[in-house]
């Protein structure tokens, strides 16, 4: 899933928390006790060829992070095709006749999507007209509310935003286990739960925008989601007293600005202390062995490390945790892009937020001037709560890495989990020398070395360097030689480390103890990158 | 280097195009302390990616940092951050802060007044009614304003004017531009054999010219810019160079006496296809569509010695038939054709092409037009000069071109990248390809087994790139690709059995020898004949690009 995100504003900008008394005033779009086949809705819909795809194609969706094209994806849907009708009604929130959309989702009828609250009368007689978009990731379709540039109206304080560049970096940065329980804080369109319920054995995904919960259940009725239990609420209130969760991911609307500045970017929490509050929270909810993964802002001065900040939130947390940066920007910067990227939200939000006449920037500037902000990080905080007998915990381990965002291949779930591992072995090696030896070392087979052969003197070909890289996650590229490709392929899990040196030094016919302190020193690196598997002791 | 027609600087905050030549006393005034000063102090490539005030390509292309984030990025108090400013940011600094800077403790040392002198920087000057009345401490912190940029490449310092992001300034005619990725583009694409003469044929900053000067005895650098002659100049003087000569004038006319006795041209021309007095600098103000880059090429085999070679960025424009067929390289095939007096053999280089609209709207983007002069009007001035021009597609390549000895028949190798090179030197792997063509070409029009019979070594520069993945306890190769070391992005897809045929081949047996042995090491199937073959069309097809010593 590299897939850019929906159009609409940046990164992880939400609304859940906001405590408006707007948000949870308990009314529903939707009429669920009259919900039609909305399985059915959704065969349709993508028998009809109605995919990310193809309205990529049509010039509706932008492939990248810029707006639809209104006007043009119009022209371009005015014949009544069944596909153009739902584009017109789903993604351009267009009135198209009731005729044209009774062809284009039958055998639903219209009057049936009316009464579940989907679809409205249009300003004409003889016009309906949608809610709210509907859009597809792959197969799963998701509704969200219109953009503000599609529609024209002001951004309301409990607008659902679409799947953005965050929602899909959190995707690839869940751990799956299969058969887990997952819980999802601060859902918004449900995207994270319907993609979970998928393989977990039970999915609880919160917000505190009932109008969200209700787009996400009806997305889960859609792509037939089972076992996804939809709670109202803020933070972790909905699960206090809660058997644990396996896995929590989270993606809050952790952007730093000045309060009331906006409903959909950041909210009533001052700086970063949501993201604080959920980091430091997360790991009691967590069950033995269980993973946190939450997305967060923090802000430092120009001096401070960047992990000074974070450093100290976890302190007196009681789980290993993994913070990756992947970006830092000045607060102008950050403040700039916000301001010029969220387009006509924040040109609504200036009108609300700005008290005096003063520029939004300006008001931005001064509020990261009050709170002592000088820069703005984007990361991850990823934690673990270590089953004892398995891992014993001797230190919890605090590692802070950096990588750009474009350098995440893919899904880094299985990674992540290798690094925790590795990192717990580590710990148990610097302390006891045999425990590395007596390991079975399996290295994941998500790996490729690429080799470089250049002409010898005698022209043949000789290796000249090879890199070992994981084709997955995050790059964590090593130098290595033949010595080293020859280890590799004994580490297949039937051996143990110490049976692995005693065949290398046979086949290089080496001294022994040069061959395993060499081996156990690279097995060290091998496991602080990720390319150990998990592996039981043999008895 | 004298410069006719000097204008006053008459208000203050503007970079006067011609403040620089009225001020300055050219090349011999450059205070001499500068670079040491500069060095000291940190003004360097490096640090100023540091700093963030150069992109991290080192090049100053398009600036697409608003001057408020490089400022922010730039302030500050140190020595570094006020020459910064005042070099890359072209801000005003106070006199005091500039004396501070360029005078560090412990290190090398330059006034401001040297610099004043040399015409790098102007002082705030006021008026003489108020000069009577203003405090004698305004007089004395009054500021300083640099008259044009100076970034450091590398071990050279270039002078260029401040781009239109800082300067908030249309360009005026005589504007100087950075060295930007053509630039770039035609320094990697020159080879760099030790050689006695070049010439740098339209020199702008005077980039090209001060990269030939390190291997070439005696370098001439014409422009038909007199501040461009003056900057490229003033930047050779700062950075050690003296081996290279500046001469003014268009085209071949300010070296016609040396007709027939360059080793090396270079050219970056300005070679944008646009209307008349549009994006000054980057296209030529004379000349319509691509006039002036067919001449560069036309004329350059009279100006080069027999086997002298000239390297030249190129925009051309291509209608009808070719343009629907793709058919990019016919334009410059026809440029060569027409010259045969003194034929030049050639690589055309092709790194795409655009459609005129798409074209006009890259270029006014790239030569910094803000968006809000992109107006419907001006786009559509440029799509009717194009009309007027019968231009339908413009390609954007390069052209290498080699003088052929007497008696020799031009050859022409046309490829279409779909990536630029990037980083290293490949002059000489494109020379290499000439030369893979024309063996290849010459020994099968006498008959396959005289290509048979060839002892072609593989160069050192070739690499063999192997995808391996771990499989029942061994490395299994999934992909083998054949690449050269080197900036051109070539990439051929082989198996073991050409690999290990390529090793074979290192100028000791013949290419059919190579073919027969490696089938049988292989232990594949068939006649000697159908190894022999193989070999033939392996080594044929690799020859054209390249990969075997000339």
């Amino acid at each position: 899933m590299t897939n850019q995100g929906s159009p609409s504003i940046k990164d992880g900008s939400k609304s859940q928390y906001v405590t408006n008394a707007e948000l949870s005033d308990g009314s529903s779009p939707f009429e669920f006790t009259r919900a039609p086949d909305l399985a059915m809705l959704k065969r349709v819909m993508v028998g009809h060829g109605y995919s990310r795809e193809a309205l990529i194609k049509t010039g509706g969706l932008p492939s990248r992070d810029v707006r639809i094209d209104v006007d043009g994806m119009l022209t371009r849907t005015s014949e009544p095709t069944p596909f153009n009708v739902l584009a017109r009604l789903f993604l351009l929130a267009g009135e198209v006749s009731t005729d044209d959309a009774g062809k284009a989702i039958a055998p639903l009828g219209v009057d049936a999507l009316i009464d579940f609250g989907l679809l409205r009368a249009g300003s004409t007689l003889g016009t309906v007209r949608a809610i709210c978009a509907i859009v597809t990731f792959g197969d799963v379709l998701i509704l969200r509310d219109f953009e503000p540039h599609v529609t024209g109206a002001s951004l309301k304080c409990d607008h659902v935003l679409g799947v953005g560049v965050s929602t899909i970096l959190l995707a690839n940065l869940t751990v799956r286990f299969g058969n887990e329980r997952l819980l999802d804080i601060g859902t918004g369109q449900g995207f994270h739960a319907l993609v979970a319920s998928d393989h977990a054995r039970a999915v609880v995904a919160t917000d505190v925008n009932a109008r969200a919960l209700c787009f996400a259940r009806t997305g889960g009725l859609m792509n037939e989601c089972e076992h996804i239990d939809w709670r109202n609420g803020s933070l972790f209130e909905p699960v206090a007293n809660e058997e644990l969760f396996d896995v929590i991911v989270c993606n809050p609307p952790f952007v730093i600005a000045p309060p009331h500045d906006t409903v959909a970017i950041g909210g009533r929490h001052h700086g970063d202390d949501l993201c604080r509050t959920l980091i430091q929270s997360a790991s009691k909810h967590l069950a033995k062995g269980g993973y946190a993964t939450i997305l967060f802002n923090w802000h430092h001065t120009t001096d401070e490390d960047w992990r000074e900040r974070p450093k100290q939130w976890l302190e007196g947390v009681d789980a290993d945790a993994f913070i990756i940066r992947f970006r830092t920007s000045s607060v102008e910067e950050y403040a700039n892009g916000w301001l010029n990227e969220s387009g006509q939200a924040s040109s609504d939000l200036h009108a609300q937020g700005s008290a005096g006449n003063t520029s939004p920037l300006k008001d931005w500037l001064a509020y990261y001037t009050s709170i002592g902000a000088k820069r703005i990080s984007l990361g991850v905080c990823i934690q673990r709560v270590r089953s004892q007998n398995q891992w014993p915990v001797i230190s919890p381990m605090r590692r802070f890495d950096h990588y750009s965002l474009d350098s995440l291949e893919d899904a880094a779930g299985n990674q992540i989990q290798r690094l925790f591992y590795g990192e717990a072995l580590r710990q148990l090696a610097a302390r006891d020398a045999d425990a590395l030896l007596d390991t079975l070392i399996t290295v994941t087979r998500d790996l490729e070395v690429d080799q470089q052969l250049t002409l010898t003197p005698e022209h043949a070909w000789g290796m000249k360097q090879a890199t070992l890289k994981q084709t997955t996650g995050f790059p964590m590229h090593i130098g290595i030689d033949a010595v080293v490709m020859q280890f590799l392929t004994l580490c297949d899990g039937s051996r143990t480390l110490r049976e692995i040196t005693a065949e290398l030094s046979k086949r290089f016919n080496a001294p022994l103890d040069q061959v395993v302190a060499q081996s156990k020193q690279l097995t060290q690196r091998l496991l602080s990158m990720g390319y150990v598997e998990e592996w039981p002791k043999r008895s | 280097m004298k410069r006719e027609g000097t204008s006053e600087i008459t208000h203050l905050g503007l970079t006067s195009a011609h403040a620089l030549a009225g001020k300055a006393t050219g090349p011999k005034g450059v205070p001499s302390g500068l670079p040491g000063v500069l060095s000291h102090v940190g003004y360097t490539t490096e640090n100023l990616m540091k700093v963030g005030v150069l992109p991290s390509s080192g090049l100053a292309i398009g600036d697409p940092l608003p001057l408020w984030e490089l400022l922010v990025r730039a302030s500050g108090d140190g020595a570094l951050e006020v020459l910064v400013r005042l070099f890359m940011l072209g801000q005003f600094e106070s006199r005091e802060a500039v004396t501070r800077a360029l005078s560090p403790k412990d290190g090398p040392k330059v006034s401001v007044e040297q610099l004043e002198a040399a015409g790098l920087v102007i002082a705030i000057e006021i008026p003489g009614k108020i000069k009577a009345k203003v405090d004698s401490a305004i007089k004395a912190n009054a500021g300083v304003r640099a008259l044009a940029g100076l970034v450091p490449l590398g071990e050279q310092l270039v002078l260029r004017d401040f781009p239109r992001a800082i300067t908030g300034q249309a360009p005026a005619r005589d504007y100087v531009l950075a060295v930007g990725g053509a630039s770039v583009l035609v320094a990697q694409l020159t080879p760099r054999a030790k050689a006695e003469l070049a010439l740098d044929l339209g020199t702008g900053q005077g980039f090209q010219a001060m990269q030939a000067a390190a291997h070439v005895k005696r370098v001439i650098a014409t422009d038909v810019n007199h501040r461009a002659l003056q900057l490229a100049a003033t930047s050779c003087a700062l950075s050690g160079i003296t081996n290279v000569e500046f001469r003014f004038g268009s085209l071949y006319e300010p070296v016609a006496a040396e007709a027939g006795e360059f080793d090396l041209i270079v050219s970056n021309p300005p070679f944008v296809i646009a209307p008349p007095q549009d994006v000054i600098g980057y296209s030529d103000q004379s000349l319509s569509g691509h006039a002036l880059v067919e001449r560069v090429v036309r004329g350059a085999g009279k100006m080069l010695r027999a086997g002298g070679v000239c390297v030249l960025v190129a925009n051309w424009a291509y209608a009808g038939d070719e343009a629907r067929d793709r058919r990019w390289a016919a334009v410059p095939r026809r440029w060569l054709e027409r010259e045969s007096d003194t034929p030049c053999d050639a690589v055309i280089v092709h790194f795409g092409s655009y459609p005129a609209r798409t074209y006009a709207f890259k270029w006014l983007e790239e030569t910094g037009t803000p968006r809000s002069e992109i107006s419907a009007e001006r786009m559509a001035r440029w799509m009717e000069y194009y009309e007027t021009i019968g231009l339908e597609a413009v390609a954007f390549g390069a052209l290498v071109l080699k003088r052929c000895s007497p008696g020799q028949t031009p050859i022409v190798h046309a490829e279409s990248l779909d990536t630029p090179p990037k980083g290293h030197a490949c002059g000489d792997v494109l020379l290499r390809t000439l030369a893979g063509v024309r063996e290849v070409q010459t020994r099968l029009a006498i008959s396959p087994e005289t290509l048979g019979a060839w002892k072609p070594t593989l160069t050192k520069d070739a690499v063999l790139q192997r995808e391996l993945v771990v499989g029942k306890g061994t490395w299994l190769a999934t992909d083998i690709a054949l690449t050269q070391r080197g900036g051109i992005p070539r990439r051929a897809m082989i198996d073991a059995v050409t690999a290990d045929l390529l090793a074979l081949l290192d100028g000791s047996r013949t290419v059919d020898d190579a073919g027969r042995r490696v089938a049988r090491q292989h232990g594949v199937e068939g006649s000697g004949a159908d190894a022999m073959a193989r070999a033939r069309e392996v080594v044929g097809g690799l020859a054209k690009l390249g990969y075997f010593e000339a």
